[in-house]
């Protein structure tokens, strides 16, 4: 049976019948809401002025397709297929919060590294474990290194709700020094480091390794990722690479004045591509 | 004398480290597309990155690994030059809801689960909710970092030529 014009959805014109009994008038809009809550089944029967005659709800989608003409039709098992997709569907949105929580880390060392690489520098060390990432670059001009040793400290939801995405970040800025009075000097250094357990923020270490003449400084940080990587994941590039680059000027500057180095070959820190 | 013997151990590390020169690289060819990496897993031969491809319509994710089998010393970059795999996957991802669905999903799974990927060529391979669509390829690495003039727009080509490929061979199974 085609059916006449349909009453607009909140014109209470529909009367419904069902186990033996006659029910209504409804609007199309609470019919369907009775339909999905189960009040009414596939197999009532319907009627409003202009039919034939009674019709049943199951055969009849177009009653509710400017609603949602699904439910009232559908065969329970439809109906469970259709019950176990929106769980489903539900699910999906809780995974895809605790995955950002647990890889907003990683989203923040892959910035990091075009961060760094923007600035002249290529990657020549690279160490991850999923939750400690190590990286190493070397500006290939004037060999100056940066590297940067990230450790997330919030890799799951509930702690990143409470507390935000945290990260302990070190980074580091090292030059070759060819003479072995001030690698000795950095080494001696590096043993008093050895005695911080751990490192307040912005507390600067030195580092030197005599294999290949380089001599580190390194300072401890606390990051708050959300200040880079939003949930969208379209990272914030120029608060990064402000970041980034007034931590590195900084310790480039405590370098060259700790250990008197002014010599035009490494003077220039990172150029630009 | 100490001059001398660093510029030779910082000369074996950049050649030591041209795979993850080659690595930066491609994460920050990724990033130009708003692709960010998401998965990182590194040791001294083998990278592993995934990217996700934030707002493409067909893909999920892209998993990019260069496992380095040449170069290392300076013998072999001279000789052999810097050979690697490059392995790069296309992952759809579909959130299937419908029994039937995944009942037919189940049934490609167990056809796929044998199958290893030839060289060059694309091997497709269902795991439930994904498509993943795989390929692999030998490269040079000189040919794109470490030397005077990296190929760098040579190496974005490959990426994403290859990833278009890859997304091509996946289409037909990603459900709206």
């Amino acid at each position: 049976m085609s059916l006449p014009t349909l009453p607009g959805p909140d014109s209470a014109v529909v009367h419904v019948h069902g186990d033996g009994a006659t029910q209504g008038p409804f609007s199309r809009r609470a019919l369907f809401e009775r339909a999905r809550s189960g009040a009414a089944r596939p197999d009532d029967s319907f009627w409003f002025e202009g039919m034939d005659g009674w019709a049943k709800l199951a055969g009849h989608a177009e009653l509710f397709a400017d609603l949602d003409g699904s439910a009232a039709t559908e065969s329970p098992d439809d109906r469970a297929e259709r019950t176990f997709g929106k769980l489903v569907q539900a699910s999906w949105s809780y995974y895809n919060a605790h995955k950002f929580a647990s890889h907003v880390d990683e989203v923040l060392l892959g910035a990091i590294i075009t961060s760094v690489l923007d600035t002249g520098y290529a990657l020549i060390d690279l160490t991850s474990d999923g939750t400690h990432h190590y990286v190493r670059f070397q500006n290939l001009g004037d060999n100056a290194r940066i590297l940067v040793r990230l450790t997330h400290l919030t890799g799951d939801l509930t702690k990143a709700k409470v507390q935000g995405h945290r990260a302990s970040v070190v980074i580091g800025y090292g030059e070759r020094m060819d003479d072995f009075a001030r690698i000795f000097q950095a080494l001696k250094a590096e043993v008093k480091s050895g005695y911080i357990q751990s490192p307040e923020p912005g507390t600067i270490t030195v580092d030197g390794d005599m294999g290949t003449g380089y001599v580190y400084v390194s300072v401890d940080l606390y990051l708050c990722v959300d200040d880079y990587v939003p949930p969208s994941y379209l990272v914030k590039y120029d608060v990064l690479k402000d970041h980034l680059g007034s931590t590195v000027h900084a310790l480039r500057k405590y370098l060259r004045g700790r250990f008197s180095v002014g010599r035009p070959s490494v003077g220039g820190g990172g150029k630009s591509k | 004398m100490i001059g001398l013997f660093a510029s030779f151990a910082n000369k074996a590390e950049i050649r030591e480290s041209k795979d993850e020169m080659l690595v930066g690289e491609i994460v920050r060819a990724m990033s130009r597309k708003h692709w960010p990496a998401i998965g990182f897993r590194a040791d001294a031969d083998r990278q592993w990155v995934q990217f996700k491809a934030v707002g493409d319509a067909t893909l999920a994710h892209v998993y990019v690994t260069l496992d380095r089998k040449t170069g290392g010393s300076m013998l072999q970059d001279a000789i052999l030059g810097s050979k690697a795999t490059l392995k790069i996957a296309g992952e759809i991802k579909n959130q299937l809801t419908d029994p039937d669905d995944l009942l037919a999903m189940y049934k490609t799974d167990l056809a796929n689960m044998f199958k290893l990927p030839a060289l060059g060529g694309i091997k497709l391979n269902h795991e439930l909710n994904s498509v993943f669509a795989t390929t692999a390829f030998m490269i040079e690495i000189n040919k794109y970092v470490g030397t005077a003039e990296p190929d760098v727009d040579g190496l974005t080509a490959l990426l994403f030529g290859t990833v278009d490929k890859l997304r091509e061979k996946l289409a037909p199974y990603k459900k709206s």
